[in-house]
């Protein structure tokens, strides 16, 4: 009976720490989500113009990739760097302009 | 500039992959399409090609300030034309009129995609650098390429005959180099056109020298308040356009045709007066717009059209110290062909050019200068 027990506690421990390590945060906690005002700036940037610091940026950015229920980009990647292929099945859009247009636009 | 290869239009350089931090965010957080895929069509299905056009669902995520200050920008919302359209009675509640606008006039709109990542439609479009987003891209590619034959042509020398500027042939200089005020591309809340904008450059923000005592002759009180620098140092001839003329095919396809280019040089009253631009005399260019531009679309789509002069303010981008028009006095005194007067405007736009057209008298008469020319 106690070893029976002790397995049990044993049980819950180990979900509750792999619960501890791999659930996500919600959404609403992650910087992205939290809005601008948890980005770093920089007030005096030139021009007065605030910008996104580029290290928080990249933090976020990474972030978001860990974080946000993305799906993979891998074969638009595959394709779109692989020259031979692209050459093979990239073609104009539908042209769109008139044979009549002439003259400087 | 020529067109890139279809498929060098698409095609994602590894430098993108490995160092840009916007290649993190994956290709369908901002472009859609079905992932699971290695069909072309069945993974652009669904696909949005200019994310930039929504910056707040897609570059404001992170650039907050920039999305937000996208939402007046002058390129993206073409303030400018809208003003110039309304001022001529056009009606943008009435659906015929947009309609048209719609069709013939947004070609020219610029997200910010269209500066950072890719090539103006203009140039045939595609990457800039396999996906590489670029702060500053080449001005040739951007900037130029839609400000070409009325901006990047005068300033490079490109016209023939027409010296570039000193500007970009001594120094080098970049269009950021004068055009220097980051909220300026980003910010266009001033509305208007861009001789609105309180931000853009002015000549004396560099050549603050430049006053009636700097033993420059002409630079006397009486010339530097009544004219433009370009007036003077504008080194000849630059694009004017003419008769533009809109319609749909028969297939639909929206098409406008133009009468050839001339190269002009005109110097008349200044149409827009401000304290920005004070000046009585600068220098005009014709505008290909003309009472009939939108007639395919219905009748008198533009009622005002007489409200604005065809012969518009121009800043022509071919600066230079000594022009053949202030080589001597008489360079400029008397020399008639250099202003606009009526038997430059055709009969039917001469209403609307009014204000700007010089009348014989007005011209400045020959002066006797030192050494009897």
């Amino acid at each position: 009976m106690k070893k029976t027990a002790l397995l049990w506690l044993l049980a819950i421990a180990v979900v509750f720490a792999l619960a501890v390590l791999l659930i996500r945060p919600p959404a609403w906690a992650t910087p992205l989500a939290r809005g601008e005002s948890q980005l770093d700036t920089i007030p005096d940037a030139p021009h007065q113009q605030s910008v996104v610091n580029p290290r928080a940026l990249a933090l976020s950015a990474t972030h978001l990739t860990l974080q946000a229920d993305t799906p993979s980009s891998d074969n638009c990647i595959a394709c779109h760097t692989d020259k031979k292929k692209l050459k093979e099945v990239a073609e104009e859009p539908e042209e769109v302009k008139s044979e009549k247009t002439s003259g400087e636009g | 500039m020529p067109p890139l290869e279809v498929w060098q239009k698409v095609l994602v350089k590894d430098k993108f992959l490995e160092k840009d931090v916007h290649a993190d965010i994956g290709c369908i957080e901002c472009h859609g399409g079905q992932p699971g895929t290695d069909d072309k069509d069945a993974a652009h299905e669904g696909m949005v090609k200019k994310v930039g056009a929504n910056p707040a669902a897609t570059c404001g995520q992170c650039h907050v300030d920039y999305a937000q200050a996208a939402q007046t920008n002058i390129h993206r919302l073409q303030t400018g034309y809208i003003d110039q359209l309304h001022k001529r009675g056009g009606d943008f509640t009435d659906p015929t009129f947009v309609r048209a606008y719609t069709n013939h006039c947004t070609g020219c709109h610029a997200d910010c995609s269209d500066c950072h990542v890719s090539r103006p439609s203009a140039l045939g479009g595609g990457l800039l650098s396999g996906h590489l987003f670029k702060k500053t891209a080449s001005i040739w590619l951007t900037c130029g390429g839609c400000h070409s034959a009325r901006i990047a042509d005068d300033y490079k020398g490109n016209h023939e005959g027409i010296p570039p500027s000193i500007h970009w042939e001594k120094e080098g200089m970049l269009c950021g180099d004068c055009h220097t005020d980051d909220a300026a591309y980003h910010n266009g809340s001033h509305g208007g056109t861009r001789y609105e904008d309180p931000t853009a450059p002015t000549c004396i923000q560099c050549h603050e020298d430049v006053r009636p005592d700097d033993g420059i002759a002409q630079h006397d009180q009486r010339h530097l308040e009544s004219m433009a620098c370009q007036t003077c140092h504008a080194a000849g001839q630059y694009k004017s356009c003419y008769g533009c003329h809109t319609g749909l095919d028969e297939k639909g396809l929206p098409y406008f045709t133009t009468e050839p280019s001339q190269m002009t040089f005109k110097i008349g009253h200044n149409p827009i007066p401000s304290e920005r631009h004070p000046w009585e005399w600068v220098l005009l260019r014709h505008a290909p717009a003309n009472q009939d531009l939108f007639a395919y679309y219905g009748e008198n789509l533009l009622p005002g059209f007489d409200n604005l002069p065809t012969w518009k303010y121009t800043s022509p981008h071919n600066m230079r110290r000594i022009t053949p028009q202030n080589k001597t006095c008489n360079s400029c005194h008397g020399q008639k062909a250099l202003f606009l007067t009526e038997e430059d405007v055709v009969p039917e736009e001469r209403a609307a050019n009014a204000p700007v057209i010089v009348a014989p008298e007005e011209i400045p008469q020959p002066v006797e200068e030192e050494g009897g020319s």
